[in-house]
């Protein structure tokens, strides 16, 4: 406005309350919906609303949130849906950015924080160690799970605390969470996550030489466990811990290399290969020794530090 | 004498010798038939079976006539292998048992079934005798000999993990050198701007300490990639030493679950030509 005319200052102001009033709208939305799909378009509108639209009306106060407190409602929303055991929302005192807690993992928060992509999208961060969980792009309908930091993550002192059924509640949440995605067509990628899913789990490099599975043997019978050649059609090697076997598998592909993948075989469909780092110490050190070469392969190009 | 009478003179023996003949092939021909694998055995090796199984001499003028079937050993080792493999995996479980490439006559023996198991021997199917590693059964007996715990390349590789903490600290520490290089550098240029100043002669001193120490940094930089190519080979020899030792360990664990100890083990596989015959008696 150039000059003091009261018309126009009305209609902006209409123009910034109607702006606002659309916010409350959206922001009430958000708190209604049961519907995963409603909620994902409102989240999304959420998102890219723009509060500098407005010309006059300013909101500057300790309630107006960052965009990952509402990626944070929304997902906890999502959680509470796809799992028993609850999810909470907690603001912590004098923040900003509300944390998440599964009631599965009493000693651990989580929140969310933007990923420094020029794509956008939102990283799920374990608190206390600063360790990703997942990244979740909402524009663009992608759900990723970060393997290599959640297998850091399930080696911590809160994970390991809470025993085996919390992992498993937990896989189970985000594979729940990740099977509603698939609904409207995201793209998901939770590699070794679910618990049906744990045959052909491939390595991020393919020929594996003859000293990294030397290493495991080596690491493996120091904890008594024998790493056995594999018999049969398939090349490979094999640890039978207990009624689950934990193979690693040479496929020939066809540009002359090979493709090497996990499979864990438990008639149960309980145990994953992050079961296997959580309970096999020896593992996870072979695992985190050659992680460029034996790591799960995910979506590694969003992962970034 | 007459070619004719000659001739009358040598052909009962000859007859005889060839009468040897059909009849070793007829007997070896029956065994095969009605599966009578002690007898083939015998056959194949007459007086073998007789010192060493039934404690009796054999006839001096009873001839091997093995050369005979010399083009159908192969066959004749293919239908042994079934029976003795069955035996050797049955009565040394732990052993496992793979076929020499294009030799059907000879099975390599690996102790146990682990990765990269080592080949303790070589059992050939129509002696029912094993060949065995002198290395790997002096090794066993050695580390049995060990306290608990300990191993034969423990000093070895107690050694190598010293080198290689200190190689990885020489490396972790060239991010402090690098810093450390960049302050000497920020500190010589400010000399050499203030090269008129009041201070001159003790600028002098203090450049050319911050000199030397650069050339120091500078000549330990330089050392990274050697440091970085001798930790890769310290690292591959200490898996090396760990694997030799990791094969030992499970290898005693096995014979000692089965025997008293390694020399009874290596007995009982001298004897397998005893064991295996008695059993099919």
């Amino acid at each position: 406005m150039d000059k003091f005319e009261t018309k126009l200052y009305s209609n902006q102001l209409k123009a910034d309350l109607d702006l606002f009033n659309r916010w409350q709208v959206l922001i009430d939305a958000l708190s209604t919906t049961d519907n995963m799909p409603e909620l994902l378009a409102i989240l999304q509108k959420i998102l890219a609303f723009d509060s500098h639209q407005s010309k006059m009306v300013r909101i500057d106060n300790e309630y107006w949130f960052p965009t990952t407190h509402w990626v944070t409602i929304a997902f906890a929303k999502l959680s509470e849906q796809a799992s028993l055991s609850s999810t909470k929302v907690v603001l912590p005192n004098a923040q900003k950015v509300a944390e998440l807690h599964f009631a599965e993992w009493p000693n651990a928060a989580f929140r969310f924080m933007q990923a420094p992509l020029a794509a956008g999208g939102y990283y799920l961060v374990e608190t206390a160690q600063n360790l990703r969980v997942l990244y979740w792009d909402i524009m663009h309908k992608r759900f990723y799970l970060d393997t290599n930091q959640f297998a850091k993550l399930v080696q911590t002192q809160a994970v390991q605390l809470a025993g085996l059924d919390a992992l498993a509640t937990f896989q189970k949440r985000l594979t729940a969470i990740a099977s509603q995605f698939i609904e409207v067509a995201y793209d998901i990628m939770l590699p070794g996550l679910d618990a049906q899913k744990q045959v052909g789990l491939e390595m991020i490099q393919k020929d594996l030489s003859t000293n990294i599975l030397d290493s495991l043997f080596v690491l493996a019978a120091k904890q008594q466990f024998i790493l056995k050649r594999m018999t049969g059609e398939k090349n490979g090697a094999i640890i039978t811990i207990g009624e689950v076997s934990l193979k690693l598998t040479q496929h020939d592909i066809n540009d002359g290399h090979e493709q090497w993948t996990y499979d864990i075989i438990d008639d149960n469909k309980i145990v994953t290969i992050y079961t296997l780092f959580q309970q096999l110490p020896f593992f996870y050190q072979w695992y985190s020794d050659h992680l460029t070469v034996v790591g799960l392969k995910d979506k590694r190009e969003v992962f970034v530090d | 004498m007459t070619i004719q009478d000659t001739q009358t003179i040598l052909q009962p023996e000859l007859v005889n010798q060839l009468e040897r003949k059909i009849s070793y092939l007829r007997d070896l021909q029956s065994a095969i038939k009605n599966n009578q694998i002690s007898q083939v055995y015998q056959l194949l090796d007459p007086h073998k079976l007789n010192d060493n199984v039934k404690k009796i001499s054999s006839e001096v003028s009873m001839v091997q006539l093995e050369y005979l079937i010399a083009d159908i050993k192969k066959d004749i080792a293919a239908f042994l292998a079934p029976e003795l493999i069955n035996y050797v995996v049955t009565n040394f479980n732990f052993l496992t048992l793979a076929p020499v490439a294009e030799d059907a006559t000879n099975y390599n023996v690996y102790l146990g079934d682990w990765w990269d198991h080592r080949q303790v021997g070589t059992l050939n199917v129509l002696s029912v005798m094993m060949t065995s590693d002198d290395t790997i059964f002096s090794e066993l007996i050695e580390t049995a000999k060990l306290p608990e715990g300990k191993t034969i390349n423990a000093t070895k590789i107690q050694e190598l993990r010293e080198v290689i903490t200190g190689l990885e600290s020489f490396l972790a520490d060239n991010t402090k050198r690098s810093l450390e290089l960049q302050v000497i550098e920020d500190q010589l240029s400010e000399i050499s701007a203030n090269k008129s100043g009041l201070f001159g002669r003790s600028d002098k001193v203090t450049r050319e300490a911050l000199e030397k120490k650069q050339e120091l940094l500078i000549a330990t930089q330089k050392r990274v990639p050697e440091v970085e190519e001798k930790l890769s080979k310290q690292q591959e020899d200490l898996l090396t030493f760990e694997k030799e030792d990791a094969l030992r360990q499970l290898e005693l664990q096995a014979i000692l679950a089965h025997y008293v100890d390694v020399p009874e083990f290596s007995a009982a596989l001298q004897n397998i030509y005893v064991s295996y015959m008695t059993k099919l008696d």
